[in-house]
């Protein structure tokens, strides 16, 4: 093996000897990436602003703390950011429930939250309030954001189903369900649900 | 746990009992593993042995164990965890958990059985309610509606300071601070750090080419200078000393450890507390006012004296101190993350010793700020500006978590002696009261001025005397944190009325409402709401018949009230513009958006104000080009403030455009901005907010708290909560409840288990990090959570009717300390303790202070 392969966001990344074995997800994000939605505060796994969803192809989805995992242990892993989420229904919620002031640890709401429903589409309401003790809040208090996602448990009495990123588009070119797996580079475009905007 | 989960527990235990097969009760073999005491210390071996072929759920057997437990467990003192004396008696506590757990339910005396329930495992489901009143006809101000960047920061495209793409050769930098309390620098030397390869320069006061200092006594309410970089005496452990420049933020954290300062060290024990400076140095203690009685009632039937202490808080805000600077073409641009705009910008100029006009500074918003971002944001900020000064490069400042929590100062620790004679029924005779602040090593950050009206919270005061002391001690400049000053205050007084209702046993409700201020109609009025809605009676008696079968869960059911004078500490610029191409408006304001909604509740007034969609209006980040010389985002009447400078921009628009409008026959907003475009007509209107436009007003609040209390661990969970708030007719009643439930939950931190703990020797701060300091979790929050704004409320000296309301719920969440308390006195009451004697807490209601404070008997360790 001569070099760590790892998608994020659905594009393929590799590295090898040119980053630091001390270069962590987090780092390798922001700024190898410039991708900057991923925030950090505490560096040691307990504030929890920079969590993102893993993954493994073979097996089931969870969040991380990227501050803890270094790029070069994410070999095979399918990583998801806040920039990559697309739909946008989840981040909606959130908001119109007004759970988030600052915003500062949002973003890694939503990805803990993602990553939950990815990892168990049937979630309870009282298991969504257990499986969020990684993300810290000041500001709100923590009532709105679990209201918002309590939205989303199997048990909730009105249900908002998250839809599979997959099925969200259709490229362009190829009119064909999107995994922007035959994209080139240079090539981009907005997954969004049109009802957003 | 110190909080419901995520934290690491500071005693652990695991039990394993091999039982004989015919005689059930028959230990065969014990194993008992306890962590979390000391390195000592791991295996019960005697205990284990004692129990070998012992009828274990039997009191003779289980009493013997405790003794012989309590005779091999090695505690000692861990640096940042609790108390030993706490940490043994929760081991104790979890042994006979554990046991409770084990015994068959029959044998076990339903009186003790509460002892055996995990809270981690039974909390039910939260909910909540929120209820207030909206009234459409003035949409859309008054109208609940999420922020306008709420989306943005969901789908994180909101950008904050250190999300400003990286530009070429940008350096990054770290604190080099003291390694002793107090001294004197003799040298410094940097070069350890500095042959590191990628580590670019060590900065210390020399470098600095103007004053060095990041309070400038140019702006109101800063009385003293405070070093960027320590001249010569050290003030506090961990005091700023200098600054490592690097390549990488990484690097530049690790490099700052490695410059080596050597000190005249100063023999003396540093004063790190009210009570050593009291004690050791009373010239530390400082007279600030006397407030004098103005009565004294006659009736004096008790006299109660006593002394309370609270301690210092830390923001814990998400974003770090963070600021961004870029050489330019004048001079240098910054993206700061601070509430005070002017002040910022005054100490850039002042160390830097260049113009104002040459440094462009933009807040894009602060990623939590909570006062602790008003002058504290100018030391990084001033150093960060410095390096790019000095090296001609972009550079990044990000303090870390560490280093944020040692260098900066934190919410005042207070310290209050009282003596009230008092009456049979509760009624103050008089009071004498004196509030000490431990304002850190500098009165920098006058809090004394801000406690004052707050002392008497909702009370009548006439027969209260006060006097405000300042006291100095060896320790960080503290500084403002979420309703400074008349937290404290408030806290206190309520303290006060707590301690009468138990001295004299009256309902703590009553003895409050024999000493409310008869002119505070609406705290009554909501007293009244809050009793009726809260079933307060009926869920009183529910906890006493509760804790009348229950011994090793106590539940507590108690009130706080509270009046907060909102001050009138503001001004700020408004500039709103008009585009003639669409007549989209877009405003510029002093405001710092950190949360509250700044943006749109002043969107929401404007678009009321103009009559047209929200949509057409956008707020912009405040620069100091756009809104100079503005005074901090604080205590809580910000955002009225300026809707009420960016309503007199819309009435100055208006008026220019009546000329206009006359013209023509009902245009639309777009045809009257294009005419007035074209005719010449200004479009841009500016207005400045002072003290002169607005007066102080009050924000009353009432709440009621129930609480269950594990007596053998230590752990609660708040089961219920009642907020009654009043917010006058809110701009925007969704993120006024917002700033109410997030004001609390930030209080219930500070009442429960947010506790700083400091070396004792040297003044170094142990708990500077995630694993120590503690805020809550999701889990902390009430299981049941009841807001109401007050009903049909109208504030006629506030702007469109509002009240403050971002900071005084705060100072309710001292409902919960009581409720804790009152659980605590009912086990104290099975002990033995009678109920009327007080005890002293001081600082929050943790594990430790829970479980010591019930002090309940190993004797009381039983099964039937």
């Amino acid at each position: 093996m001569d070099m760590i392969k790892f998608k994020i966001n659905g594009l393929h990344f590799s590295v090898g000897c040119e980053v630091s074995s001390d270069v962590t997800l987090l780092d390798y994000l922001r700024n190898y990436l410039q991708l900057r939605g991923t925030k950090y505060m505490c560096r040691e796994g307990g504030c929890g602003a920079c969590i993102v969803s893993v993954h493994q192809p073979a097996g089931t989805s969870y969040a991380v703390n990227s501050c803890l995992m270094l790029v070069t242990s994410c070999h095979g892993l399918e990583i998801t950011t806040i920039e990559g989420l697309g739909n946008r229904l989840l981040q909606k919620t959130l908001a119109d429930e007004n759970g988030t002031q600052c915003g500062y640890c949002t973003p890694a709401w939503v990805m803990s939250m993602y990553s939950l429903l990815q990892g168990n589409p049937n979630i309870s309401m009282l298991n969504v309030e257990k499986s969020l003790s990684s993300n810290i809040c000041r500001c709100t208090g923590y009532r709105p954001i679990l209201q918002a996602f309590k939205k989303f448990a199997s048990d909730a009495p009105r249900q908002i189903t998250l839809p599979d990123i997959e099925n969200l588009k259709l490229c362009n070119k190829t009119e064909e369900t999107c995994d922007k797996s035959n994209c080139e580079d240079s090539e981009w475009c907005f997954v969004d649900l049109p009802a957003d905007k | 746990m110190p909080r419901a989960q995520n934290a690491h527990a500071q005693v652990n235990a695991a039990f394993l009992y091999e039982f004989d097969e015919h005689q059930k009760d028959v230990v065969l073999s014990a194993r008992i593993v306890i962590g979390g005491l000391s390195g000592k210390f791991v295996h019960a071996t005697e205990t284990e042995k004692f129990l070998h072929m012992k009828k274990i759920f039997t009191n003779e057997v289980l009493q013997q164990a405790l003794k012989i437990l309590e005779g091999e467990l090695i505690v000692e003192e861990i640096a940042g965890e609790m108390k030993p004396a706490y940490r043994k008696k929760c081991a104790l506590g979890l042994f006979y958990k554990g046991l409770l757990v084990l015994i068959p339910k029959q044998r076990l005396k339903p009186w003790y059985r509460s002892g055996a329930r995990d809270f981690r495992k039974t909390r039910p489901l939260s909910k909540g309610s929120e209820v207030y009143d909206t009234n459409p006809i003035i949409w859309p101000v008054n109208e609940p509606m999420p922020k306008v960047e709420a989306l943005v920061q969901c789908a994180g495209e909101a950008q904050y300071c250190n999300d400003l793409p990286t530009q070429p050769k940008e350096v990054f930098c770290a604190f080099v601070t003291s390694d002793v309390g107090t001294g004197e620098i003799e040298s410094i030397d940097a070069t350890p750090a500095l042959k590191i390869p990628g580590v670019l320069a060590f900065f210390s006061a020399k470098d600095i080419p103007g004053k060095n200092s990041f309070l400038s006594q140019r702006v109101p309410a800063q009385l003293f200078p405070e070093e960027v970089f320590v001249e010569k005496t050290i003030k506090y452990y961990d005091q700023p000393i200098g600054l490592i420049v690097a390549e990488t933020e990484k690097l530049a954290n690790r490099a700052a450890l490695l410059v080596k300062v050597n000190y005249k060290v100063d023999k003396k024990k540093p004063i790190l507390t009210i009570k050593d400076a009291r004690e050791r140095e009373p010239s530390r203690v400082s007279l600030f006012l006397i407030y004098p009685a103005r009565d004294r009632g006659l009736n004096v039937q008790r006299v109660l004296k006593g002394t309370d202490e609270i301690y210092a808080q830390c923001a814990y805000y998400m974003e770090s101190q963070t600021s961004v600077s870029r050489p330019s073409e004048d001079g240098i641009d910054v993206y700061a993350s601070t509430q005070f705009l002017d002040s910022y910008h005054i100490a850039l100029s002042e160390v830097l010793n260049i113009p104002q006009n040459r440094i462009n500074i933009t807040v894009p918003r602060c990623g939590g700020a909570y006062g602790m971002k008003i002058t504290r944001a100018n030391h990084s900020g001033a150093a960060c500006a410095l390096v790019t000064h000095l090296m001609d490069r972009p550079c990044r400042f990000v303090m870390s978590m560490q280093s944020d929590f040692r260098v900066t100062g934190k919410r005042l620790p207070c310290t209050r002696d009282f003596e009230v004679g008092v009456s049979s029924s509760g009624e103050i005779q008089y009071l004498e009261y004196h509030l000490y602040s431990d304002n850190g090593y500098v009165v920098s950050d006058p809090i004394s001025p801000l406690q004052l009206a707050p002392i008497r919270n909702c009370y009548d005061n006439r027969r209260w005397q006060y006097k405000i002391f300042n006291v100095i001690t060896d320790t960080a400049s503290n500084t403002y944190l979420r309703s400074p000053g008349s937290l404290e205050a408030i806290s206190m007084t309520e303290q006060i009325m707590e301690r009468i209702s138990y001295e004299i046993e009256r309902d703590p409700v009553q003895v409050r409402l024999n000493n409310i201020e008869p002119a505070y109609v609406e705290v009554q009025e909501m007293v009244q709401t809050l009793l009726r809605d809260g079933e307060y009676n009926k869920r009183k008696e529910e906890v006493d018949n509760y804790n009348k079968v229950n011994r090793w869960k106590k539940r507590g059911l108690r009130v706080a009230f509270m009046n907060w004078p909102v001050p009138i500490l503001l001004d700020y610029h408004v500039l709103l513009s008009v585009y003639h191409g669409d007549a989209t408006v877009v405003i510029h304001h002093g405001g710092i958006e950190m949360g509250q909604g700044i943006n749109t509740k002043v969107i929401q007034a404007v678009a009321y104000t103009l009559k047209i969609p929200i949509e057409k209006v956008k707020c912009k980040p405040p620069t100091t080009s756009t809104t100079p010389n503005v005074f901090t985002t604080g205590s809580s009447r910000t955002t009225q403030t300026v809707c009420f400078g960016a309503i007199k921009c819309c009435q100055i628009l208006l008026d220019r455009l009546s000329a206009v409008r006359d013209t023509l026959n009902e245009p639309t907003w777009e045809v009257l901005i294009e005419v007035a475009f074209n005719r010449g007509i200004n479009l841009q209107t500016s207005y400045r907010v002072t003290a002169n436009d607005q007066l102080p007003y009050r924000s009353g609040g009432v709440a009621l708290t129930e609480v269950e209390l594990d007596i053998l661990t230590g752990e609660h969970e708040i089961l219920r909560v009642d907020i009654i708030e009043d917010v006058g007719t809110s701009i925007n009643p969704e993120l006024d409840i917002g700033q109410i439930e997030g004001a609390f939950m930030m209080g219930v931190g500070y009442w429960t288990h947010e506790e700083l703990i400091y070396d004792e020797k040297t003044g170094e701060l142990l708990t500077d990090r995630s694993w120590y300091y503690k805020v809550p979790l999701t889990k902390d929050i009430p299981i049941d959570f009841r807001i109401q704004l007050r009903r049909n409320s109208y504030n006629p000296i506030g702007t469109l009717g509002a009240r403050a309301v971002a900071e005084p719920p705060t100072c309710l969440s001292i409902s919960v300390a009581f409720a804790l308390r009152e659980a605590i006195v009912s086990s104290r009451e099975n002990t033995g303790y009678p109920r009327n004697k007080w005890f002293r807490v001081d600082g929050p209601f943790t594990l430790a202070a829970n479980v010591l404070s019930a002090d309940a008997k190993l004797e009381e360790f039983l099964f039937y």
